[in-house]
């Protein structure tokens, strides 16, 4: 949309409405938000004259109480309440050059009680995801990202249990370490199933004595039921997590390797 | 014999427990020592499982992946013989997650943004075929601790083994 033509009287007729827009906007905007959003726009307000600069304004000020809106809590009133002020927004936005053709203030001032009339309640709380420079502030938009932030979160928490994946960057690669790592424990299990297998059957001595029902005892116990008292005897002064750690052997990483090559 | 505080070692306890029991039903439960490499491996296979289902239901029944891993095994061990066992998971989760993925477009979605890494990882987590993205990473971080733990402890009784023969 062009410019309208202007003429001077409608420059003078026009500017007291400016004024009077001047006057109410940062004013709801401080009631809208919170926040001092307007003081910038008040100088240009002041110093910009013309239908160009106005409507540039209208824009900006429309995507502010966007913005403003679509940040605010999620409440329903509030979220309709931006949808009508967008509406209206983009109603004054096609309207401008009405407004400024007619040039009466009278247009002006009903443009700003229209605005006055639609602002939101004040938000009571705001989720904390906010909406950067060039991102876009839609509730759908903002909901994506906040779902993405969980994802990613979740992420770093599984990259903090792989063991070396802290150095890899994107999302892609560190996809491909999880997948491996959690391929290469599967493995591990199959092979000490063989292993236990292999010396399960070695060892002869079917245990009569396992007590069925008791979930209780330690493994170092069971164990001992298991493969002989002696040993539960060498093991049963550590208490059992030292037990669990002591016996990690890298000798089985090497017979591992042995065997898979 | 100190009550643990520790979840893992929770965890590792009631896993070992469970575990050794489980070896001690194969042990009970073996026939004349005919020792051809069929028996062998199936003799591993049945290991293997136990250690499975000895994690999955110490984990419990909150977790997706304990469950579909309970499910799956029940499911193997009562429809057919065992040795068919990796062959017919590959071929189920194919159909299952084919079938039972009530979105298609979701993951298409999925597809695209993962460019296949995902899918890879769903096929390899238990029971993760039908998630959303985000409960499949906290499933696949609680699968990786178990399966952490379970690894320790089978390679602590491995070791026992070996200092016993």
């Amino acid at each position: 949309m062009d410019p309208p033509i202007i003429n001077e009287t409608s420059f003078s007729t026009a500017n007291p409405s400016s004024y009077t827009l001047a006057g109410i906007w940062p004013f709801s905007s401080v009631r809208m938000g919170g926040r001092n959003v307007s003081t910038g726009y008040d100088e240009s307000m002041v110093t910009e004259f013309g239908a160009g600069g106005r409507r540039k304004r209208e824009v900006n000020f429309e995507d502010e109480c966007s913005k403003i809106v679509c940040t605010s809590s999620g409440n329903d009133l509030n979220k309709v309440n931006g949808k009508r002020m967008k509406i209206s927004g983009s109603k004054d936005e096609l309207g401008g050059s009405k407004i400024d053709q007619e040039g009466n203030s009278g247009s002006g001032s009903k443009a700003a009680v229209g605005q006055t009339h639609k602002q939101p309640e004040p938000p009571k709380d705001y989720i904390h995801v906010r909406a950067r420079r060039g991102q876009a502030t839609d509730s759908h938009s903002l909901a994506e990202r906040a779902r993405r932030e969980k994802i990613s979160e979740r992420m770093k928490i599984l990259q903090d249990l792989v063991p070396g994946c802290n150095k890899v960057i994107g999302k892609a690669l560190v996809l491909d370490e999880i997948i491996n790592y959690i391929q290469s424990l599967q493995h591990q299990v199959e092979f000490l199933s063989m292993k236990l297998e292999a010396v399960n059957t070695r060892m002869n001595s079917p245990v009569e004595g396992f007590p069925t029902k008791d979930l209780g005892p330690p493994p170092f116990d069971a164990a001992g039921l298991l493969f002989g008292s002696q040993v539960a005897r060498q093991f049963a002064h550590g208490s059992q997590p030292e037990w669990l750690h002591m016996q990690l052997d890298p000798r089985i990483y090497v017979m591992g390797a042995k065997i898979i090559c | 014999m100190s009550p643990s505080i520790n979840p893992t070692d929770h965890f590792k306890n009631q896993f070992a427990t469970r575990f050794v029991h489980a070896l001690n039903n194969i042990n009970a439960t073996k026939s004349s020592p005919h020792d051809d490499h069929k028996n062998m491996f199936q003799r591993s296979r049945r290991v293997k499982i136990a250690a499975y289902t000895a994690m999955a239901s110490v984990s419990g029944s909150e977790r997706a992946w304990s469950r579909a891993l309970l499910w799956k095994i029940r499911n193997r061990s009562r429809n057919r013989g065992l040795l068919l066992r990796n062959k017919k998971r590959a071929d189920h989760a194919k159909v299952s997650s084919k079938k039972r993925n009530p979105n298609p477009k979701r993951q298409d979605v999925n597809a695209l943004r993962y460019s296949g890494q995902e899918l890879k990882l769903r096929k390899i987590v238990p029971g993760a075929e039908t998630m959303d993205s985000r409960s499949l990473m906290s499933e696949t971080a609680d699968y990786i601790k178990c399966l952490v733990a379970q690894v320790e402890v089978m390679k602590s009784l491995v070791d026992l083994c070996y200092t016993k023969v």
